[in-house]
């Protein structure tokens, strides 16, 4: 491409400093460097700990070394702050050891407002940072200087971005960066993902050439062992208490181990559980993502300086960070998919040349087979399949505000920018057209609000932000992650009027959570015991107490999943028995003699069906093994076709391999259930039931915020007394009712769909089905039925269930 | 905090007597006395949406007019020749920024029955604009020694408000529901929001408890 020589080695100090360390640059490190020398862009796809970070930031550092940096002439991005800010640790390193002049500086939501500003006025040489950072320092009419020496762009984790929400934003922050500087060279640096083309499509959003795709050397595969315990496996749950034992021993004979579990709650209790049996004293630490973050960064550091044994870990130590010499990493409960399982064992032995290694130890039986899946997922190569992805329109309003906030601009000039970034190729000018509308004044069929309009056109339709108020407040919602409300934990003395803060903040629960505690309760947090004195606003108020019988563990709404397709047809065949080559542990098979002895195995080409009561409600398991894409339109349909027929359907859960519906009233002996599944239920009007299910509450929800139609709530801003946040779902009532072709509503029901498989699809797998019903009523739930009981992810069934549960409180009296 | 609350569906009207007169509690969240042919009620906080488009924020255009039809049926279905409505039936001082508005929804209010506004502490700041448009502005309504008013006075004696939007949380074999509801104890009754956008506050909250206490919760 360039026609100069290219400079294929390192500058003299850079390999001194290498060979002082006993570095060698892997041969795909070099290959990014030859890249970088032709001013070519690269893709680099390697596992976790073979130094793709490093190589990322070779080119930057040669300039440096070279003397030819100026400010800001490096920016890295990173979807997890935690990873921007140890990313400049490690890059501290090499730097002053040989001596480089250079700032180098992290920026996340963390990072005191001044020193942002200062950033953006006078910036590092490097900075590392976030997409919601970048995208809110684009929305500046300085971005154009700011970033106008920028030479490097490096992209960290890729795979994990790209098909999201974030990544729409920063597809679009790419685009507009190709404007301001468009001979940046851009390095994305991504796990193995099955489309490595898409991604590099992603990476060049805004024109860019598109980039090379280099691969590290294959790593040896991974090394795995199932747990077979002798304590009691259960049934179901998925706390892995049983197996507690078993894993002391491991972390005992281990020198640094994480344990990786799914949610807060199973790691809390898991810290609980090995504490309670730490004969040794070991030094066991805990690690999620509601934990304050300066007790975060202590287990970090003492993870890198070997200051601790072990650390049970939920995802927030998924992505790449590098955490010392971890030489076991234990997995309780079931991957949900393989790129979760290979990320997670990654973790340990760092050394490409080596296998990781790793314990699964499953939470309960079924689970065992979700880790036999698993494990030969990964060993046959198979990686989660991500969707080409359309980009989603809320984060498109969003991008608008912002955009015309750092330089006006005409609607043509702007749609060419869009179209420019990849999840946006496809967006027609009629769309783009109403999402501008939709910034511009909410762009009803009513016009109602011209008088208050976000952008204004001049006469030669340069559109611009109405006024400075309107983009300062616009500002404070950038951003696409959506949050439940959370509160504060907080360490108190004193009480009543005289009650105060009293040492550190603890970290945050759900708010939900919080509002169902009463004063005198204890819970565990943080690994210890703490009683509630009081809940005012979004502080909840502790203090140290002993554990008692009743001391709970706060369920946290984090804990949803997303599961993988693949796994669940692995699954089928290993339950219907067509497997002999894999002996199940004898408590695996008990587990499914009893279930057979009870009610019946799937068999493969049937759909097994078992109704049950259970806690005053009527269930219907589904075990149709078709994804939980497939099992989420399911159970849209079913409850749609129960509640016409009666029998008041409460709602449904989802996973991979079933469908769990309840009701308020027994499934009749009469009733022919392949009616319920006859394909012709297709015809029925989805739309319509769709748009009152949960599902597309949920996604409308997320769109009015990041489209900027409702206020994130703050942290801190929360109002005593009377909430003055509107709801979103008594808005999306009414604008269902008067506009259901708003585009909103548009960008919501996208969301929704991404949670749900095409009826088309669905029809195919339902027709196979709808003879061949394996119906069995039994007086509880069956063993297979037990661990989808406790599944997450619950959707309300529309319908009248509600108020006909409410008219049976009658006079009853009742707490709230 | 846990102590049991006395908890009523109403998913059809109920008639009960309060203070020697008949009342119907509607499942609109409105409140009837159909001796005098009254409807009341409270918290309607039209043009709320109108009022956030002025920041920027802007919600469907709709809400009011949602409100308003709920209303009409209502006042249809109880055959009211008279409409009270209990403060805060506009959202905000800003609406006047929107000359058309005030003037359309009031004439619509109109169309079915006589309205009678019971000033708010939101629509206030109005009650000269309400005046050039000649509606009858009240601080209090009275029914013999019943007072309605938008908010509790403090004193003692029987009195119907809004203002406080009450709604509670109850465990029902459907889950957790959270429902708007009114508040009936044996002096004051506590109404419900109408407005289609207008949001609630929980019952066990500091303002609402003391009223909640020992009152029966008719929930919508």
């Amino acid at each position: 491409m360039n026609a100069k020589p290219p400079r294929p080695d390192l500058p003299e100090i850079l390999v001194r400093w290498f060979e002082r360390r006993g570095w060698i640059l892997r041969d795909y490190q070099r290959r990014v460097l030859d890249l970088a020398t032709r001013k070519e862009s690269a893709l680099v796809i390697a596992p976790t700990g073979a130094g793709k970070t490093l190589a990322g930031f070779l080119p930057a550092l040669c300039d440096l070394a070279r003397g030819e940096a100026a400010p800001l002439f490096a920016l890295y991005v990173s979807p997890l702050k935690a990873l921007a800010v140890d990313v400049r640790r490690n890059l501290e390193i090499p730097v002053a050891e040989i001596g480089l002049d250079a700032r180098i500086e992290a920026r996340t939501g963390d990072t005191p407002a001044s020193r942002r500003a200062r950033q953006q006025k006078n910036p590092p040489h490097i900075l590392l940072t976030t997409p919601e950072q970048l995208a809110l320092m684009l929305s500046r009419p300085d971005s154009a200087k700011v970033f106008a020496n920028l030479r490097y762009l490096v992209l960290d984790e890729v795979h994990a971005l790209a098909p999201s929400k974030r990544g729409d934003l920063l597809a679009l922050n790419l685009a507009q960066l190709a404007r301001i500087a468009p001979d940046v060279q851009r390095f994305g640096l991504s796990a193995t993902v099955k489309d490595p083309e898409a991604l590099a499509r992603w990476l060049a959003s805004g024109g860019a050439p598109t980039p090379h795709i280099v691969k590290a050397e294959d790593a040896p595969p991974p090394r795995f062992e199932i747990l077979e315990s002798e304590s009691r496996t259960p049934w179901s749950g998925h706390s892995g208490r049983y197996a507690v034992g078993d894993i002391y021993q491991r972390l005992r004979r281990a020198t640094l181990s994480i344990v990786f579990v799914n949610t807060r709650l199973q790691a809390e209790l898991m810290f609980q559980l090995l504490w309670d049996i730490n004969e040794d004293n070991l030094r066991i630490a805990l690690h999620h993502g509601s934990l304050d973050r300066a007790h975060r960064r202590r287990v970090e550091a003492a993870m890198a300086e070997g200051a601790v044994d072990a650390v049970v870990a939920t995802s927030t130590l998924d992505l790449g960070l590098d955490w010392g010499d971890v030489d076991l990493v234990i997995q309780v409960g079931a991957p949900k998919s393989a790129s979760r399982l290979t990320q997670r064992v990654g973790r340990s032995n760092h050394r490409l040349d080596e296998p990781s290694q790793a314990l699964l130890a499953p939470a309960n039986r079924f689970e065992w087979l979700e880790c036999v899946a698993a494990v030969e997922a990964v060993e046959a190569g198979a990686q989660d399949n991500e969707p080409a992805r359309e980009g989603a329109l809320d984060v498109l309003a969003q991008h608008v505000v912002s955009r015309l906030g750092a330089e006006p601009m005409t609607a043509a000039a702007l749609y060419d920018e869009i179209v420019a970034a990849a999840p946006y190729r496809g967006l027609t000018r009629e769309t783009f057209g109403r999402v501008l509308a939709f910034a511009r004044n909410g762009g009803y069929a009513l016009k109602a609000y011209d008088r208050f309009e976000k952008i204004r056109a001049d006469a030669n339709g340069v559109l611009r932000v109405a006024n400075a108020k309107m983009l300062a407040a616009h500002r404070m919602n950038i951003g696409t992650i959506v949050d439940n409300p959370m509160a504060r934990v907080v360490q108190a003395i004193g009480a009543g009027r005289a009650l105060k803060k009293a040492g550190k903040e603890l970290g945050t629960i759900d708010s939900l959570v919080a509002a169902g505690m009463a004063p005198g309760d204890t819970f565990y947090f943080a690994g210890e015991v703490w009683e509630v004195r009081e809940l005012r606003e979004e502080t909840l108020f502790v203090s140290r107490a002993r554990a008692n019988a009743s001391t709970i563990i706060p369920s946290y709404m984090g804990g949803r999943l997303p599961v993988s397709e693949s796994l669940a047809a692995r699954v089928a065949e290993l339950i219907s028995g067509a497997r002999h080559d894999i002996p199940f542990p004898p408590q695996v098979a008990e587990w499914l003699a009893a279930q057979a002895d009870v009610s019946m195995a799937p068999r493969p080409g049937r759909l097994l069906v078992e109704v049950f009561p259970r806690a005053k409600r009527h269930y219907l398991a589904l075990y149709p093994f078709a994804g939980r894409l497939a099992h989420q339109t399911l159970g849209v349909l079913l409850t749609r076709r129960l509640n016409r027929a009666g029998l008041a359907p409460i709602g449904f859960a989802a996973n991979d391999y079933a469908v769990l519906v309840w009701q308020l009233r027994p499934f009749p002996e009469t009733e022919d259930f392949s009616k319920l599944l006859s394909p012709d239920m297709l015809g029925d009007d989805l739309e319509e039931w769709l748009d009152e299910s949960s599902i597309m509450k949920r996604a409308f929800r997320n769109c009015a915020q990041v489209a900027g139609l409702v206020e994130r709530r703050v942290f801190g801003e929360a109002k005593s007394g009377r909430a003055l946040t509107i709801s979103s779902d008594l808005i999306y009532d009414v604008l269902r009712r008067y506009e259901p072709d708003h585009i909103l509503l548009q960008a919501a029901r996208l969301e929704a769909s991404r949670e749900m498989l095409d009826l088309d699809r669905l029809a195919g797998k339902l027709v196979m089905f709808a003879d061949n019903i394996d119906l069995v009523r039994r007086a509880r739930p069956t063993p297979l039925a037990v661990p989808l009981l406790l599944e997450i992810g619950r959707e309300k069934a529309p319908g009248n269930a509600r108020d006909l549960a409410l008219e049976e409180l009658g006079d009853e009296f009742l707490g709230t | 905090m846990n102590k049991p609350l006395n908890v009523k569906p109403l998913l059809v009207a109920r008639k009960i007597s309060f203070h020697g007169h008949r009342i119907e509690l509607r499942p609109s969240g409105a409140l009837c006395f159909p001796d005098l042919s009254a409807l009341v009620v409270a918290d309607l906080h039209l043009g709320k949406a109108l009022h956030f488009s002025a920041a920027g924020m802007f919600l469907p255009p709709y809400e009011s007019d949602a409100t308003l039809q709920k209303l009409d049926a209502e006042a249809r279905a109880t055959g009211a020749d008279k409409i009270v409505l209990l403060g805060d039936a506009f959202h905000s001082a800003r609406l006047t920024a929107e000359p058309d508005f005030l003037p359309r929804m009031v004439e619509i209010l109109a169309r079915r029955a006589a309205p009678v506004f019971v000033l708010g502490n939101h629509d206030r700041p109005l009650t000269q604009a309400l005046q050039k448009l000649s509606c009858a502005l009240l601080e209090e309504w009275r029914v013999e020694n019943i007072r309605l008013r938008h908010e509790p006075d403090g004193l003692s004696g029987p009195q119907i408000f809004g203002h406080l939007h009450p709604c509670v949380r109850v465990a029902t074999r459907a889950g957790k529901q959270r429902r708007a509801c009114f508040v009936v104890g044996a002096e004051k009754i506590v109404m419900p929001a109408f407005g289609a956008l207008a949001g609630g506050l929980c019952v066990t909250s500091p303002a609402l408890a003391p009223f909640a206490r020992g009152a029966d919760l008719h929930l919508i």
